[in-house]
């Protein structure tokens, strides 16, 4: 354990750790942590997922149990099927899944040119998508209402369909400087080489920058598709049909059901279902992407 | 060569033309989605808001007609207060819970890696899920999670989000409980940044613990620090959908925001140009803050020097 604290990072040393008053001090905040952790991230997580499995008389059982008597697993397809989930997962899938698609080539493309091929203007560009980003949006609401329901020029009604939530995610100037940032960082020797073989740039970018800044891409096709699994308001705003309904969406109109809690609850799981799995499959992409999205003051 | 890939000027030739052309077609889709949705629409956003509509139809230039509207309007100083209510309340409950936590972690030994997930995991539910897991929690009869810890000890179910002295407070906690864990990992890993050697040098000056924290640590994350509370007061200023997934503004318009506010005018009572008008004036707050966050980065960077 002694080697261990070295090649850490913290405050208190092996010799701090001798010492009893810090002993006691490095104990009582793992305690605290470990309360927070479990306690305040994790247990109301579980609590739902206990509750969904009650009756409903169980519910309201006096004195309120914490366990469900019994864990009836056919619960959960019943529920899935009666609440027909699956289409709700299909549509969301289909939302998202477009939105990583739009965001990774489109993104990624303008990333690629403000960072590697630099055409005479580009700077200005990159200068005018940085202030944008930084400026509120509050007044862009209503507008960016009006421009789905009738596109400027081509006038193009998109409401009921997913295009809106696609052409948003390829806006997301964030995403283009994060790949802006990290193609700034590929050797050059590479790129002069596939020039002078006569590569064109799209073809550069697919065959040489795509592989070398598969970090990158991860990160983002992660993040985005995350961020727009649990899209509420414009789906909310703009699709009506209800084949198209998404997750966030049913999971709010379910509050005015006549599901019961218990099925409300199963199905608040089943929303958290597919996030739970991609953190757990990709936690290392997630956390070091963090870093890779590297906030600078 | 045929390209000069020397800094200066690139020599002008066909194939420089054809090469540029190419990278501006390249980076023209995004060129077109940043103009269209977000550059169009906040410069019409703030032009149409000089406008009479119908509908969403644009009419007749009334000059300030609709902020006039939009500021006497009854609730709007009840609106501005709750959403500096809500900005408040996240700051003081919300803002220095990342930091303690990240510099305790920070310090662990053991099961680090088990904690940290743990932390992160109420910040990877898609905040719908966790504003609907909130909304159970604090259900005003005994299925709520509050309420059914309320009954071990004997007392009655209490109506949380329908009490509407606390409504803010309590939709806050649950906006701090998705928001914090990411934020702790943004601090953490700030903190795996620091040089140990200047914690070495401050032992050897004799500075204990926390002398050790407010000397070394403190200082390396006063940039990131800055830029959170930023982030946190221009987020929380604009807050809508908590309020409107969990209590649709109520009782009686006591957690109603500027944010909540905007989307009615918008799309329930259909005065676009009022939602416009009030967009503007949430606008100008937030561009404020922004302008004070660089005049402060900007001493912060020069302390640092």
């Amino acid at each position: 354990m002694a080697d261990k604290r070295n090649m850490d990072k913290g405050v208190l040393t092996n010799i701090d750790m001798k010492r009893p008053r810090y002993k006691a001090l490095y104990w009582t905040m793992l305690a605290i942590l470990i309360i927070w952790s479990v306690g305040i991230c994790v247990f109301p997580v579980v609590w739902v997922m206990l509750t969904g499995f009650k009756t409903p008389q169980e519910m309201y059982a006096i004195p309120a149990t914490l366990f469900p008597e019994n864990f009836e697993l056919s619960k959960i397809v019943r529920v899935w099927n009666e609440m027909k989930f699956y289409k709700y997962y299909l549509s969301t899938f289909i939302m998202s899944a477009g939105a990583v698609v739009f965001t990774l080539v489109i993104c990624g493309l303008g990333g690629y040119v403000l960072s590697r091929l630099k055409p005479r203007g580009s700077k200005i560009v990159f200068a005018v998508f940085f202030w944008l980003m930084l400026m509120p949006g509050t007044m862009r609401t209503v507008p960016l209402y009006m421009t789905f329901k009738d596109f400027p020029y081509l006038h193009i009604n998109m409401l009921n369909s997913y295009l809106p939530i696609w052409l948003m995610a390829a806006a997301d100037i964030f995403n283009i400087i994060l790949f802006k940032n990290f193609f700034d960082g590929i050797s050059n020797q590479i790129l002069e080489a596939a020039r002078v073989d006569g590569a064109s740039n799209i073809r550069i970018f697919f065959q040489i920058i795509l592989p070398l800044s598969l970090p990158v891409f991860w990160t983002v096709a992660i993040f985005t598709f995350n961020g727009n699994f649990g899209q509420f308001f414009w789906p909310f705003l703009l699709i009506s049909e209800k084949e198209m309904t998404v997750l966030g969406v049913q999971l709010f109109n379910l509050k005015n059901s006549t599901f019961s809690m218990d099925y409300q609850m199963l199905a608040l799981l089943f929303a958290m279902i597919p996030q739970l799995i991609i953190f757990a499959v990709f936690q290392r992409q997630i956390i070091g992407g963090v870093n890779v999205g590297g906030v600078k003051g | 060569m045929m390209f000069n890939v020397k800094k200066g000027k690139k020599r002008f030739s066909l194939t420089v033309l054809g090469n540029e052309l190419s990278a501006w077609m390249l980076i023209l889709p995004a060129i077109f989605c940043v103009y269209f949705l977000v550059v169009r629409p906040q410069i019409m956003g703030f032009y149409w808001s000089f406008f009479d509509m119908h509908g969403y139809r644009v009419e007749e230039f009334v000059g300030f007609e609709n902020y006039r509207r939009v500021i006497s309007d009854t609730m709007f100083l009840k609106t501005l207060i709750n959403t500096c209510k809500y900005v408040i309340f996240s700051l003081l409950i919300g803002y220095l819970c990342p930091i303690v936590l990240a510099i305790m972690l920070n310090e662990m030994v053991h099961v680090r890696n088990a904690l940290r997930v743990m932390i992160y995991l109420p910040s990877i539910l898609p905040a719908v899920a966790g504003i609907a897991l909130w909304y159970m929690i604090y259900y005003p009869d005994q299925s709520g999670l509050l309420n059914m810890v309320l009954g071990w000890f004997g007392a009655e179910p209490y109506g949380w989000l329908q009490d509407s002295r606390n409504t803010i407070l309590y939709i806050v906690i649950s906006m701090t409980w998705q928001g914090a864990g990411g934020t702790v990992i943004y601090y953490f890993s700030a903190l795996q940044g620091v040089n140990r050697e200047l914690y070495e040098a401050a032992m050897m000056d004799g500075a204990g613990f926390f002398r050790r924290i407010r000397i070394v640590t403190l200082p390396h994350i006063a940039g990131i620090s800055l830029l959170f509370l930023v982030r946190q007061i221009i987020n929380v200023f604009s807050v809508m959908e908590q309020p409107l997934q969990m209590t649709g503004g109520g009782p009686n318009g006591a957690s109603t925001t500027l944010g909540l506010q905007v989307y009615k005018y918008g799309f329930e009572s259909i005065k676009p140009q009022f939602a416009m008008a009030l967009g503007v004036i949430m606008f100008l707050i937030l561009m404020a803050v922004t302008v004070f966050y660089f005049y402060l980065n900007k001493k912060i960077e020069s302390n640092n020097e």
